[in-house]
C-alpha cells in the first residue's frame, strides 16, 4: 500500500514539474483519455477509411464534443487540437492553420466533399456548430492524392451521423451563456427497419457584447492594456441550421443515402480600432446536398456519390456599399474497392464543376466577377497488408486534369508497422498541391489568370509508443517529425497604390515536430486522464521572387513556432470534469520578424453532470473560457473576450 | 521498495524526463528580436528626412522615422521613442507648418501634431473622417481631404477643431494652394475642384478625364495633374498626365498614360523643370515633354514600387518597395539621372517623405 501511495507521488511529482515548466499557472490533475491518435482503421466517418497507412490522426470524439455543444468547431479545435486557428474574435471569421500552412491548405471536409468555397478556398469554422457534429478526425499531412488540392497541410473530416447508433432517439440541448448567447438544438433518429432518418436542427443567436481590455499587444514595444473594461458593439449575431440524412439498405448489397445541410448566419461586424464606423454586415448562407449508393458483395465495392454545394455571402458596409459573392461546387465521385486478405484496392475518379460569382465594390466602382472550372481527376491506392496486417504499406496516385489542363501526377506512399504491440511507427510521403482560388485567379482589377498551382512534397514520419505501468496506469505518446517543402506559394503583393496581386512568390519549408501524449489511470472509482499536445514548428520563405526579401528564412507571419496544451480530467460517477490550459507562443506580424504579438495562455474549465431516470437521460454541463481574464489578441488589435461561461442543459431518450 | 519499482520502469520514466526536457527546450527557442530604441538626441532632428510608413490597415502600427541628413543615421519610429506611444493606424500623408509637422492618420481619424524640431506631440485633431492630405492656407486653418466624408474639413490651426465643410462629393486627395485658389484632386470624380480660400467655396471645376489624384507645380507655374483613369467603368478613360493653365483653369496639355496602368504618384524636381510619376515602374519626362515617355525611367524590375518622393536638398528620387505588405519597405535613393545611389529600409508600407 506504502509502495503504491509512493509511486503515484513519484508521478505526481513528475508531472508537477512537467507543469511547471509548461505554464506558471496550470495546476491541472489529470486529463482526458478523448483526444486520442488512433490507427487509421479505426476511424469513423472518414472517406476511405482502409487507405491511411502512414497518416496520423487525431479523433475527437463525443465526449470531447460534450462540452462544446454551444460552441463552433472552431473554438472547439482551437482548445482541443493542435491547429492554429485563426479567429477574429467571437462569431467572427476563423480559419485553420496546420503545420504552417494557411486555411487554404486546410481542407474541411463532410464525408469527404470539401467545403471550402471555391471563391476564397477558405472554410469560416465559426459558422459549424459543435452540437451536429458526433465526431471529428484530424489528419495531419497531406492526404492530397485522396482529397485534391489544397489538402497540404492536414485535413478536417466532419462526421454528422452516428452509424453505430441503432433504434429511435431524441436529444435537445438548450444553453445560454455570457454576453447574451442562446442556443436551442434538437437530433431525432427515428430508425425504421434498415433505415435511419436523422434529423438536426439548431439555432443560436447572441448580443455579443463581449468584454475585453483595449489594448495594444503589437511589439516590440511594451503592451498597452487599459485597465478600464470595454464591451464589444455591433457585433451581435444569429445562426440557424438544419441537417437531414437518410440513409438504408436496399436489400443485401445495396446502400442508399441522402444528406441536406443548410446553414444561414447573419452577423453584425464590430469594429474596435477603425474610423470612420462603418456597420458592417455578413450575411452567409450555405447549402450542402449529397447522395450516396453504395453497392457490396464479398470483396468487391461500388460507391458512387454526388454533391451539390452552394456557398453565399452578403457584405455590407456604409462606406463601400453592398457586395455580394456566391460559389457552386457540383461534385460526382465513383469509388470502386476491393478488400482482399493481404491486398486493399482503391480506384476512384472525381468529375468537379465549380463556378463563381462576385458583384461587388471596390475603390468607387462596382465590379462583376464570373468564373467557371471544371475538374476530372482519377486516383487510386493499392495498401499491402503483410505479417497479419502488422505491415501496411500503401501507394496512392492521382492524376487531375483542370479545365483539359492537366496537374502534375500526384504519388504517395504510406507505412504503417505495428513493431511491437506497445511500439507503432508511421510513415508517410507525399505530393501535394493547392489550385489557386477565384479570387486568386479573377478578383476584379487584382486577380492573377497567370498563377500556377502550389506545389511541394512532405515527409513526415510518427513513432507511437504505449504501455502500461503498474496499478491501472497507461501511457501513451506519440511524436511525429515532419517536414514540407512547398513552391509556388501564392502571396498577394502590391502592385500599384491600394491594389495588390496574388503571386508565386515563395519557396516555403516548413518543419516541425508535434507531440501527443496521455496518461490515465483509475483511482478507485475514478478515472482520472493527463495528456499534453506539443507543437513546435518552424515555417519559413526559402527562396523569393521579391527583391531583396527580408522574410527568407524568417517564420511566416501569424504561425506560432511553439503550441502547446495540457488537459487534465476526472470521471467520478456521473460527474465529468475537465481542465484545459493552452499555450500559444510568439506570432509574428511582419514577414521579416521585426514585429510580432506575444505569447497568451488560457485556462478553461468543463464539467458535466448526467443523471438518467429510466430512458430519459438528463445532462448538464457548465464550461468556464478564459479562466483567469488573459487579454489576448489572435489576430492583431481584434480582441478576444474576457472569462465567459456556457451553460447548457440536454436531454436524451 | 519504490527504488525497485523504479527501477523496473527505468527506462519508462527516463523517456518521460527526457520529453519534458525537450518541451523547455522548445519553449526557450521562441525567441524574438531584442529591441534596442536608438535614443534620439535632440540636435539630431534639425534637418533631414522624414519617412512616413503607412503600417498595416487597422493594425496601428503606422510609424515615423527620421534620417538625418547630416550623420546619415537613422531614427526609426521616432514618434514612439519621443513621446512613449504608437502613432496611429496608416499614416497617409504629412506637412510642414511654421515649427509644427502635422501627420494625417487615415484610419485612426485624426491628424496628430509634432514640433518641427524635438517631434514631441502638441496635440491632435480629431472628429475626421478619413483624412488623407492637410493643406494649411493659412495660419488660421487649413483644408483636409478624405476618403469617405464627401466634403473637404476646415480645420482650425489654434483650437485644432473642425471649423467647417466643404461640400466636394467623392473620394478627394492630394491639394495645391495657387494664389487664392485650392485646386483639390478627387479620385472618383472626372474632374479637378477649385476652391475659393477667401469664401471657403467651390468656385470652378475642370474636366480632367477620371481620378485625379496627384498634382505638382511647374518653374512656369503650370499645374500637372496626374489622374488613374478608368478601366472598367462603361465609360473608359486610360490613364492621363495633364497640364493646365492655372490663369485660364484650362487643360493646355494632355499626355495618356495607357489604359488600365494606376499611377499612384507625381512629384517635380527641385527646379521644377521634370517631372516623375510612379505606375509600376518610375517615368520621367520634362516639362516641355508631350508624349508619353518610351521607357521607364527607372523600371521596378519585379520589385513592387509603393511610394515616391523627391528630396530638395539632395536632388535625389526617394522610392520605396512594399516587399510583401508585410516586412520593413526598402527605400531606394536615385539621382536626378535615375543613376542608383543607396537603399535602407524603414517602416511597413512606407509611401510619404517630408524633407527639412
Amino acid at each position: 500500500m506504502v509502495k503504491k501511495q509512493l509511486q503515484y507521488k513519484a508521478i505526481g511529482l513528475f508531472y508537477f514539474a512537467l507543469l511547471c515548466i509548461q505554464s506558471l499557472w496550470a495546476n491541472p490533475l489529470v486529463q482526458t483519455d478523448t483526444s486520442k491518435v488512433l490507427p487509421a482503421v479505426k476511424v469513423v466517418g472518414l472517406r476511405y477509411p482502409n487507405f491511411f497507412a502512414g497518416s496520423k490522426f487525431q479523433l475527437l470524439d463525443s465526449a470531447i464534443l460534450l462540452h462544446y455543444q454551444q460552441q463552433s468547431l472552431a473554438q472547439l479545435l482551437g482548445n482541443q487540437s493542435q491547429i492554429f486557428i485563426k479567429s477574429y474574435g467571437p462569431a467572427a471569421l476563423a480559419t485553420a492553420s496546420f503545420r504552417g500552412g494557411n486555411a487554404n491548405h486546410t481542407p474541411v471536409l463532410w464525408n469527404g466533399f470539401a467545403l471550402q468555397s471555391p471563391l476564397n478556398g477558405q472554410t469560416d469554422l465559426a459558422l459549424l456548430p459543435s452540437f451536429l457534429l458526433e465526431g471529428i478526425a484530424l489528419q495531419y499531412g497531406s492526404p492530397a492524392v485522396l482529397f485534391g488540392s489544397g489538402a497540404i497541410g492536414g485535413s478536417i473530416h466532419l462526421q454528422t451521423q452516428n452509424k453505430s447508433l441503432e433504434g429511435n432517439h431524441l436529444k435537445l440541448m438548450s444553453g445560454i451563456g455570457s454576453f447574451g448567447l442562446n442556443t436551442l438544438g434538437a437530433k431525432v433518429q427515428l430508425q425504421f427497419g434498415k433505415w435511419k432518418n436523422n434529423l438536426g436542427v439548431y439555432r443560436q443567436q447572441g448580443q455579443n457584447e463581449f468584454t475585453f481590455h483595449k489594448a495594444n499587444l503589437l511589439q516590440p514595444g511594451n503592451s498597452q492594456v487599459s485597465p478600464e473594461v470595454s464591451r464589444a458593439s455591433h457585433a451581435n449575431f444569429k445562426q440557424y441550421a438544419y441537417l437531414h440524412e437518410i440513409s438504408g439498405l436496399l436489400g443485401k448489397h445495396h446502400e442508399v443515402g441522402l444528406r441536406l445541410w443548410w446553414q444561414e448566419a447573419q452577423r453584425n461586424l464590430p469594429e474596435f480600432s477603425i474610423t470612420p464606423i462603418a456597420n458592417a454586415t455578413q450575411h452567409d448562407k450555405q447549402l450542402r446536398l449529397m447522395g450516396e449508393y453504395k453497392y457490396k458483395k464479398q470483396q468487391y465495392e461500388l460507391q458512387s456519390r454526388t454533391g451539390f454545394f452552394k456557398d453565399e455571402i452578403v457584405y455590407n458596409d456604409l462606406l463601400n456599399g453592398l457586395s455580394q459573392t456566391k460559389g457552386i461546387q457540383f461534385t460526382q465521385f465513383l469509388d470502386q474497392f476491393w478488400h482482399g486478405k493481404k491486398i486493399d484496392i482503391l480506384l476512384s475518379g472525381m468529375s468537379q464543376g465549380l463556378q463563381g460569382n462576385g458583384s461587388l465594390f471596390q475603390n468607387g466602382n462596382f465590379y462583376t466577377l464570373e468564373a467557371t472550372q471544371v475538374r476530372n481527376a482519377i486516383f487510386g491506392s493499392i495498401k499491402h497488408n503483410a505479417f497479419t496486417s502488422k505491415l501496411q504499406q500503401q501507394i496512392s496516385l492521382r492524376s487531375e486534369w483542370v479545365d483539359g489542363k492537366r496537374v502534375p501526377l500526384m504519388p504517395s506512399y504510406g507505412l504503417q508497422w505495428f513493431i511491437h504491440k506497445s511500439f507503432t511507427v508511421l510513415a508517410n510521403a507525399s505530393r501535394s498541391y493547392r489550385l489557386p482560388t477565384f479570387n486568386d485567379l479573377y478578383w476584379p482589377q487584382m486577380g492573377n489568370p497567370a498563377l500556377q498551382a502550389e506545389d511541394g512534397m512532405s515527409y513526415e514520419i510518427s513513432v507511437r509508443n504505449k504501455f502500461d505501468l503498474p496499478k491501472s496506469i497507461s501511457f501513451s505518446h506519440t511524436i511525429t517529425a515532419y517536414h514540407k517543402e512547398i513552391s509556388n506559394w501564392i502571396l498577394w503583393v502590391p502592385v500599384s497604390g491600394n491594389l495588390s496581386k496574388p503571386m508565386n512568390v515563395h519557396q516555403v519549408v516548413s518543419k516541425g515536430i508535434e507531440w501527443q501524449w496521455q496518461i490515465g489511470m483509475l483511482l478507485g472509482k475514478s478515472k482520472l486522464h493527463l495528456g499534453g499536445l506539443l507543437d513546435v514548428t518552424q515555417a519559413t520563405p526559402v527562396s523569393s521572387k521579391l527583391g531583396a526579401d527580408s522574410s527568407l528564412n524568417k517564420q511566416l507571419i501569424f504561425t506560432p513556432r511553439i503550441k502547446q496544451q495540457v488537459q487534465t480530467g476526472v470521471n467520478f460517477k456521473r460527474l465529468a470534469i475537465l481542465y484545459t490550459w493552452n499555450y500559444v507562443g510568439n506570432r509574428f506580424t511582419s514577414s521579416d520578424n521585426q514585429s510580432w504579438l506575444a505569447p497568451y495562455q488560457l485556462h478553461s474549465l468543463a464539467a458535466s453532470y448526467g443523471l438518467n431516470l429510466k430512458n430519459h437521460a438528463f445532462s448538464l454541463q457548465i464550461s468556464i473560457q478564459n479562466l483567469l481574464n488573459e487579454t489576448y489578441q489572435i489576430m492583431v488589435n481584434r480582441p478576444m473576450p474576457l472569462r465567459n461561461f456556457q451553460l447548457t442543459l440536454q436531454y436524451q431518450l | 521498495m519504490v527504488l525497485t519499482t523504479a527501477r523496473k520502469n527505468k527506462f519508462t520514466y527516463l523517456s518521460l524526463l527526457l520529453l519534458a526536457g525537450l518541451s523547455m527546450v522548445f519553449s526557450a527557442c521562441d525567441k524574438t528580436p531584442s529591441e534596442t530604441p536608438k535614443a534620439v538626441p535632440g540636435d539630431s532632428l534639425s534637418q533631414g528626412m522624414l519617412i512616413g510608413s503607412e503600417g498595416n490597415f487597422q493594425w496601428g502600427n503606422a510609424t515615423l522615422s527620421f534620417k538625418d541628413n547630416k550623420t546619415g543615421t537613422l531614427y526609426e519610429d521616432v514618434y514612439r521613442t519621443v513621446n512613449q506611444k504608437p502613432l496611429g493606424d496608416v499614416l497617409q500623408s504629412m506637412c510642414i507648418w511654421g515649427d509644427k509637422i502635422y501627420l494625417v492618420l487615415n484610419n485612426s481619424g485624426k491628424i496628430e501634431i509634432i514640433n518641427k524640431h524635438s517631434f514631441k506631440s502638441e496635440g491632435s485633431i480629431m472628429g475626421l473622417r478619413s483624412p488623407r492630405f492637410m493643406l494649411p492656407i493659412n495660419s488660421q486653418s487649413a483644408y483636409v481631404s478624405d476618403l469617405y466624408d464627401n466634403n473637404l474639413s476646415i480645420v482650425n490651426l489654434s483650437t485644432l477643431q473642425v471649423s467647417g465643410k466643404i461640400a466636394c462629393s467623392g473620394w478627394t486627395e492630394e491639394m495645391l494652394m495657387y494664389g487664392e485658389k485650392v485646386f483639390v484632386c478627387n479620385k472618383y470624380q472626372s474632374y479637378l475642384y477649385v476652391i475659393d480660400t477667401k469664401t471657403n467655396m467651390l468656385s470652378d471645376s475642370i474636366f480632367i478625364g477620371y481620378g485625379a489624384i496627384s498634382l505638382v507645380l511647374d518653374k512656369t507655374n503650370k499645374l500637372w495633374v496626374l489622374t488613374t483613369g478608368n478601366a472598367t467603368g462603361s465609360n473608359k478613360v486610360e490613364a492621363q498626365l495633364h497640364c493646365l493653365s492655372l490663369t485660364q483653369n484650362s487643360i493646355e496639355k494632355t499626355i495618356g498614360l495607357g489604359m488600365g496602368n494606376l499611377p499612384i504618384k507625381l512629384v517635380m524636381n527641385e527646379t521644377k523643370d521634370k517631372l516623375f510619376w510612379l505606375v509600376q515602374d518610375i517615368w520621367s519626362m520634362p516639362i516641355n515633354g508631350s508624349t508619353k515617355p518610351i521607357a521607364a525611367f527607372i523600371p521596378s524590375n519585379g520589385r513592387t514600387f509603393y511610394g515616391l518622393g523627391y528630396d530638395s536638398y539632395q536632388k535625389q528620387i526617394l522610392i520605396t518597395d512594399a516587399k510583401d505588405y508585410v516586412q520593413k519597405s526598402e527605400i531606394l535613393i536615385y539621382d536626378e539621372n535615375g543613376k542608383y545611389i543607396k537603399s535602407f529600409r524603414a517602416g511597413i508600407n512606407t509611401s510619404s517623405f517630408l524633407i527639412k
